[in-house]
């Protein structure tokens, strides 16, 4: 209680500083005459009296002072003296303050929107209530017992995999033994194709348990959220929306509710909204904009495999604990309940080189609960490399900018010498003053700081834009939440200091006697060290930024370059999937023969085909394994394929036939055509026209080799082709997904009108998604490696440019302050070209000792990079080189200027001026 | 007194202002005066101490300031102790008298 009243007497100056000051002197005023009073009783004369009093009582302002350091809080009132002090420095040269500002805004920007990245996929919980007490599934098994219907992922800690999806009847389970969740709840994600307002588009989607929003703690901002109610078989069809669906579909409007939207072809009934910034709990990055029941989930597969659902792996299940219950506690009480509802739904997949599995004693996967604050996060995981990088990107340029404003605080400070000179005689100590100087180059990074969140947010929107994490485009909100701000302002703070820190120590270590002394001479030679010293560290800093970015547009080049085996330009590709939600009577593939003549023969289509499984997407990359001679195995990947697939695609075929009619009737005897990786890996030779080989090791080897293709690449860009193997189209595949592949010549555009009509001719109702050129396709591949490139050219760019102004300034200020010299060299006989050689031979020997540093910290930085690099050594010494030439050469051209002025220096003028 | 803002000086002088207007309130200049007489002329406390002890000592609670009038009819600053500093008071001159008697004996030993 003592400390408080303490503070409260403390902070009575900040208001009361006049009432405070009065009443002292009046005080003091009155010591001085009862004191003077006293002694003139005494006996002294009137003025002696006085003088003894006033020599009694000492100086009024020292005891002022020492009042004033007990009574109030000195460091503030140094705080505020201070700012203004600084804002009027500030205000005095708006052009080095605004050059600093904006050199501070670019660099705690960029940092900021990297934050703001990092906080909304790696730190940033749902925005639900009590996120630290939600709970989420997954479990472990080994490598080769597979979850129909689902994936297992590799897990980062143990060799075994991974998979964050249930079965239905695991949730149904757990909802009624935990003892330890007061909730449990599971959501399925899924594409949706919406009607809404008129137009069909695809959302992010998801079918969730009938306690999905109540388990998370979510209200509705409209409207009502979905209930166990609603999640019973036969009733009403209903949808909750996300926020920003509502606001981006509806406008918002409050009539939202009640409305009926035709999800695929099945109306729901839109009941509510739930409040703005929660997207659903999927990975990151996915955000769910509808939400359905669960019970739902019937209605948008196709009738034959509604015995799929009970079977198939695809619920993520969640839960809340109760209060007091742990993690631990939920997964022992549990694991037995998941491994009786998983019991004979896992299937045995041997693979080659994996251990293979007894399938009388199947091992059972183990259940894992871990902290479900964040939703799924193994995407989360995945992303943080990249994140890192690009952290390390933008602190380079934040590094270089501060070493920027380094040196022109250090200029100013030169400037302001004889201001800093008669402070500390006047006794100023100089910690004061360096006090002072911080507090400017704090309110400098501050300014820059207010305007970097400005530029911050715009910035995250570009950089996400860019597909820093592959080439799905995430859609990720980044709120300006308190990490992100105080993120901003401890580097603000933080910038402020070490840009400021050295230059106000320099300024104002001053030998008084000099200065007073005509001190016109050339300041000490430490200040000229540091500023050279700066200038390196930017060179050096600028040439890292520049070598990253050459190396990943060398990859890139590389990229475009590799042989694919196949003709790659003016393919156009698309989909008619039959997406969850469209359901028409099915049809037989047999429509998909009809269509593909109807686009063969379209004016400007060379050619047309379809396949199963689309190359360069994931679909090709599950491939499959292929049994030869039953005691070799291999992992080959396959496709299935139209008889007009090699042609299209410019393939040769070396040996045998292609597929004829006859292959594609059903029950004929399983035939394939297998490239010369294949052929050489399981056979050893490519006379392999007439093998055989199979799929399946239990039915013997059922296919039988009838034509050798070309190499060419399918899936990775990377390392050796891979063995593949193409098969006729199966012929009893009763639903259309099926990836069309169309030769055009002329104009992308018109090819793609054309074949939207033919389609559309056809069949109306068939939806054509997911059109893009192959070309794309592939750059899909290395979308990240293409985004590092861009943000490396785009801040190495922006770094040289701040180096180069920086070196421009420098070296301007340096001829200025050797005027004196300089003159004095021309008075004894330099000539203007020597003196000119001089200035840019010293300048440029700082570059190139910058150069050399560089150099020797992008060997140590590129490891960080050599992930992503293709086709060129991360040391390469002909990136370097150009790199180091580039960096000459501007900065030749930076320092051309100064020192031509230099060498027009008049000697008689020089001199004078001296 | 020195000029030297020691711990122990600035405590000292604290207890000692307490003891002075243990009795009357007293103002900035009569306290002076007061310790200058109860240490027989050897303390001559300086203004940039005493001042900034009152303001310590009022932050404290344990004397309390009030504006009066003197004798000589001048508008004058009156410190008076509280109840507190009555407490505190004791409380320090018991310190001091274990302490003092503490280093007298060390100084006293062989």
């Amino acid at each position: 209680m003592n400390s408080f009243r303490r503070l409260l007497f403390r902070l009575q100056p900040l208001f009361f500083k006049k009432k405070i000051e009065t009443e002292l002197s009046e005080e003091l005023q009155a010591h001085l005459e009862m004191a003077t009073e006293a002694n003139l009783v005494a006996g002294m004369s009137p003025e002696a009296a006085r003088q003894a009093a006033l020599r009694e009582l000492g100086g009024f302002e020292q005891i002022k002072e020492r009042y004033r350091d007990e009574r109030g809080l000195p460091w503030l009132d140094y705080l505020v003296q201070d700012l203004r002090y600084a804002i009027r420095q500030l205000r005095k040269t708006p052009g080095f303050t605004a050059v600093a500002v904006l050199s501070l805004a670019l660099g705690i920007g960029a940092n900021t929107a990297v934050f703001s990245l990092v906080n909304a996929v790696l730190l940033a919980e749902l925005p639900v209530k009590s996120p630290g007490q939600l709970v989420l599934f997954n479990w472990l098994a080994e490598e080769t017992l597979m979850p129909r219907g689902g994936y297992a992922t590799p897990d980062p800690n143990s060799n075994k995999y991974t998979c964050p999806a249930f079965l239905l009847t695991t949730l149904e389970a757990f909802r009624a033994n935990a003892p330890t969740l007061s909730d449990v709840f599971g959501f399925v994600s899924r594409d949706l194709y919406v009607n809404a307002e008129g137009s069909t588009e695809a959302v992010g989607g998801q079918f969730a348990s009938g306690d999905y929003h109540r388990g998370f703690g979510v209200a509705a901002a409209a409207g009502r959220v979905i209930t166990a109610d609603d999640d019973q078989p036969g009733a009403e069809a209903v949808a909750v929306i996300s926020d920003r669906y509502w606001q981006r579909r509806f406008g918002g409007d409050p009539r939202a509710i009640g409305k009926v939207i035709v999800v695929g072809d099945v109306p729901v009934t839109v009941v509510g909204v739930t409040a703005p910034g929660f997207n659903g709990a999927a990975q990151v990055g996915y955000a769910v904009d509808v939400t359905l029941p669960l019970a739902l989930l019937p209605r948008f597969v196709a009738a034959e495999h509604l015995d799929q659902i009970p079977n198939s792996w695809w619920v993520n299940i969640m839960g809340r604990l109760k209060p007091g219950a742990t993690l631990e506690q939920t997964r022992a009480s549990l694991e037995g309940v998941f491994q009786a509802t998983a019991r004979g739904h896992l299937e045995v997949n041997p693979l080659p080189g994996v251990p293979a599995i007894d399938p009388a004693n199947i091992p059972l996967p183990q259940l894992r609960a871990v902290p479900g604050g964040q939703g799924l996060y193994e995407m989360r995981r995945k992303h943080e490399h990249a994140l890192l990088l690009i952290m390390g990107i933008v602190t380079l340029v934040l590094l270089v900018a501060c070493a920027n404003v380094a040196n022109l605080l250090l200029a100013r400070g030169t400037a302001r010498r004889r201001e800093f000179a008669v402070r500390l005689a006047l006794g100023a100590g100089r910690a004061r003053l360096v006090r002072q100087l911080l507090t400017e180059s704090v309110l400098l990074a501050s300014l820059g700081g207010i305007a970097g969140l400005l530029l911050a947010w715009w910035g995250a929107q570009a950089l996400l834009a860019l597909r820093p994490f592959g080439s799905g485009l995430l859609q990720i909100d980044t709120p300006l939440d308190w990490r992100v701000l105080g993120f901003t302002t401890a580097v603000a703070l933080a910038t402020g200091i070490v840009f400021g820190l050295a230059p106000a120590l320099r300024s104002t270590r001053l030998n008084l006697t000099e200065e007073f002394q005509g001190g016109a001479r050339s300041p000490g030679g430490s200040r000229s060290r540091f500023a050279h010293a700066m200038m390196v560290v930017q060179v050096a800093l600028t040439l890292v930024l520049l070598v990253g970015a050459g190396l990943l547009v060398r990859t890139l080049r590389n990229f475009h370059q590799v042989d694919v085996g196949f003709n790659r330009e003016s393919l156009l590709l698309f989909e008619l999937l039959a997406p969850l939600g469209w359901r028409a009577p099915l049809k037989p593939v047999a429509t998909l023969d009809p269509i593909r003549e109807r686009l063969a023969a379209l004016p400007g289509v060379r050619g047309a085909t379809y396949e199963y499984r689309a190359s360069y997407s994931w679909q090709v990359r599950g491939g499959g394994v292929a049994y030869v001679q039953t005691t070799k195995n291999e992992g080959v990947g396959r496709n299935e394929v139209d008889s007009s697939y090699l042609a299209t695609l410019e393939i040769p075929l070396l040996r045998g036939r292609n597929f004829d009619p006859h292959d594609h009737r059903e029950g004929a005897p399983e035939v394939a055509i297998v490239n010369q990786a294949f052929a050489k890996k399981c056979f050893g030779t490519e006379d392999v026209v007439g093998q055989r080989f199979g799929w399946d090791p239990t039915k013997g080897a059922t296919v039988e080799i009838v034509g050798l293709m070309r190499d060419a690449r399918h899936y990775g860009l990377k390392g050796e082709v891979p063995p593949f193997a193409l098969t006729p189209y199966p012929r009893s595949s009763t639903s259309l997904d099926a990836n069309f592949i169309v030769r055009f010549s002329g104009s992308e555009a018109t090819a793609l009108a054309g074949a939207r009509a033919a389609i559309r001719e056809i069949d109306a109702s068939l939806p054509m998604t997911n059109v893009r050129t192959q070309v794309e396709q592939i750059d899909r591949r290395f979308a990240q490696e293409r985004s590092f490139a861009t943000l490396c050219s785009f801040f190495g760019t922006l770094a040289l440019l701040l180096a180069a102004v920086g070196l421009y300034g420098l070296i301007s200020y340096q001829v200025l302050r050797r005027t004196g010299e300089i003159g004095v060299r021309m008075a004894l006989g330099a000539l203007p070209a020597q003196v000119l050689r001089m200035i840019l031979r010293e300048s440029l020997t700082l570059v190139a000792l910058g150069v050399v540093i560089g150099g020797a910290l992008s060997v140590g930085a590129t490891r960080w990079i050599a992930s992503l690099l293709f086709g060129v050594p991360a040391h390469d010494p002909v990136t370097y080189g150009c790199v180091a030439l580039l960096l000459l050469a501007v900065a030749t051209v930076a320092c051309l200027l100064p020192a031509r002025r230099a060498a027009k220096i008049a000697p008689m003028v020089a001199l004078r001026s001296e | 007194m020195t000029n030297e803002k020691s711990e122990l000086l600035q405590g000292t002088l604290d207890m000692l202002i307490l003891k002075a207007i243990e009795r009357d309130a007293m103002h900035g200049f009569g306290l002076s005066q007061r310790l200058r007489e109860m240490s027989r002329d050897v303390f001559q406390v300086e203004m940039g101490s005493l001042y900034p002890a009152l303001c310590r000592l009022e932050a404290q609670g344990w004397i309390k300031g009030a504006w009066g009038v003197s004798d000589a009819n001048r508008k004058a600053r009156y410190y008076s102790l509280t109840a507190a500093g009555r407490k505190q008071f004791q409380a320090e001159t018991a310190r001091w008298e274990t302490l003092s008697s503490t280093i007298n004996l060390m100084l006293k030993a062989t």
